[in-house]
């Protein structure tokens, strides 16, 4: 556990000084301020526009933070060949990529503080207080589930890829199936037995980022009766540990 | 006692294609004894094997057949690089970090004490010519700095073997006389060093033995290095392979 620790805040500083993670910061405060602007041209729904452009510009940071630095953190490591000095110390594999993964959402966790610390405190000054629920709350919680989610699925990958571009692109495109599996489960309901099989497999497979949204929570798992927060809890850490697992048991065996 | 001890190790490389996969073989049945206090170098042609030789012993990779004893025990994975340093030919480092930073985390991973790493790291830099610079970026560092730092965390952990991948690889004439000399003090104090170089007359002044390695193959062992023979007998042997 101190080893992964220790890889771990060694993982935030390098991350945190990548001027990826900065560029990426700056983008996302672009977009803010973007919302803000546009508030002023609608009175009566201000409040709104500012919250959920601030909230979308905070999962889209996140988001572009786990593709620029979850999908390339190993790859790169083992093109670059810095890994082998690492584990060439006393430290295991699994520990090593474990500190990994815990830093690279960790210094994500940072930057969507910092930025919702920004977007808080902007609603505060603007006398908008209300629009600080739980509901607003629970967001930030739901964009870092995200993130548990889509680093360990990009570590997965990046694993199994030849080139940083491409474990970048399928983060990418895991990301927006993540976001579409209801849709797409709900649309191959009128194909062929073979292909809403298929879809019926994938829907398992890929991450379904419903479970972490209110609104369009899945209707199967509603039937349960459980409350949304612990299927939410359940899911993203079962999900996510299996991707774990499976990545330190190929991480282990790699020839690098 | 064997310090390091290969017995019929075989790795070849497996390369998957769209329709097949192509093999290459790596090293193929070699087998290797080294001596507790031994300077051996293994000498051999670029591709020859003796990089996947190296990664074998570190466990970098993973032989398909055969085994690697360090001191008599079974390669045990990370816990053997308590008495196992490795210098890297090329020095790649974490740019971002600062190099008593790295030095501070890597002998973390040592389970060094704060007191112990305070001491371990201070004592390294100082040995490497590197305590005015420690506080530096490793993205600022000459290559020539990164040598030096490359050498600091490759006896951080006061490693009883050394396994030095081509350690004058990049050197100028002065950096090949202080490695001489670090080689020299090093086998003076009873570590085991494990090299792969090419510069055959820097090898034979510091090597007690030296093998060659050809197409994957060993091929011949010199035990003792004769001075002034080593490069004649290393091109006998690579021709006599070829023939």
């Amino acid at each position: 556990m101190k080893k992964i620790a220790k890889v771990a805040l060694f993982s935030f500083h390098e991350n945190r000084r990548n001027q990826n993670f900065y560029i990426l910061l700056l983008f996302a405060f672009m977009l803010m301020a973007a919302g803000f602007l546009f508030s002023r041209f609608s009175t009566d729904v201000e409040e709104r526009i500012i919250r959920d452009a601030g909230l979308g510009a905070i999962e889209f940071f996140a988001f572009l933070s786990a593709v620029f630095l979850a999908a390339r953190q190993l790859i790169s490591e083992i093109e670059s060949k810095t890994i082998y000095t690492i584990l060439t110390k006393p430290i295991p594999r699994s520990r090593y990529f474990l500190g990994r993964y815990c830093g690279v959402t960790g210094v994500i966790l940072f930057g969507i503080l910092i930025m919702g610390i920004l977007l808080t405190g902007l609603l505060f000054l603007k006398g908008k207080a209300g629009s600080l629920n739980s509901d607003y709350y629970l967001a930030y919680v739901n964009i870092y589930f995200k993130i548990l989610m889509i680093t360990a699925l990009s570590f997965f990958f990046s694993l199994l890829s030849t080139s940083v571009l491409s474990s970048m692109v399928f983060t990418g495109f895991l990301w927006i199936i993540g976001h579409l599996s209801e849709e797409i489960k709900f649309l191959a309901r009128e194909a062929s037995p073979l292909l809403f099989n298929t879809v019926r497999l994938a829907y398992w497979i890929f991450p379904n980022f419903s479970y972490l949204n209110t609104k369009s929570f899945p209707a199967d798992a509603a039937a349960f009766g459980y409350p949304v927060a612990v299927w939410s809890i359940l899911y993203v850490f079962s999900y996510t540990a299996v991707f774990l697992i499976m990545s330190i048991m190929i991480f282990g065996k790699k020839d690098l | 006692m064997s310090a390091i001890r290969l017995d019929r190790v075989t790795k070849i490389y497996r390369r998957n294609h769209f329709f097949r996969t192509t093999y290459r073989t790596g090293v193929e049945d070699f087998s290797l004894e080294i001596g507790d206090g031994d300077v051996f170098t293994l000498l051999g042609l670029n591709g020859s094997g003796k990089t996947t030789t190296v990664k074998l012993i570190l466990g970098l990779l993973f032989p398909d057949r055969g085994d690697i004893f360090i001191r008599e025990k079974r390669h045990s994975g990370f816990e053997m690089f308590r008495e196992v340093g490795y210098l890297p030919e090329v020095s790649y480092y974490f740019p971002y970090m600062e190099a008593e930073e790295m030095l501070f985390f890597m002998a973390g991973l040592g389970d060094l004490s704060g007191k112990e790493m305070r001491v371990r790291v201070a004592a390294v830099l100082e040995q490497v010519g590197l305590k005015d610079n420690a506080g530096a970026l490793l993205k600022e560092y000459s290559k020539g700095m990164l040598k030096r730092f490359s050498l600091a965390q490759t006896i951080l952990l006061d490693p009883g073997i050394l396994i030095l991948d081509e350690p004058f690889s990049g050197l100028d004439p002065v950096g090949i006389k202080q490695m001489r000399e670090l080689i020299e003090e090093w086998r003076r104090i009873g570590k085991t060093l494990f090299l792969t170089s090419h510069l055959i007359t820097e090898v034979e002044k510091i090597s007690n033995k030296a093998g060659v390695i050809h197409q994957g193959h060993f091929v011949r062992l010199f035990d003792p290095v004769v001075p002034g023979r080593l490069e004649n007998d290393f091109l006998e042997s690579i021709h006599e392979k070829n023939s």
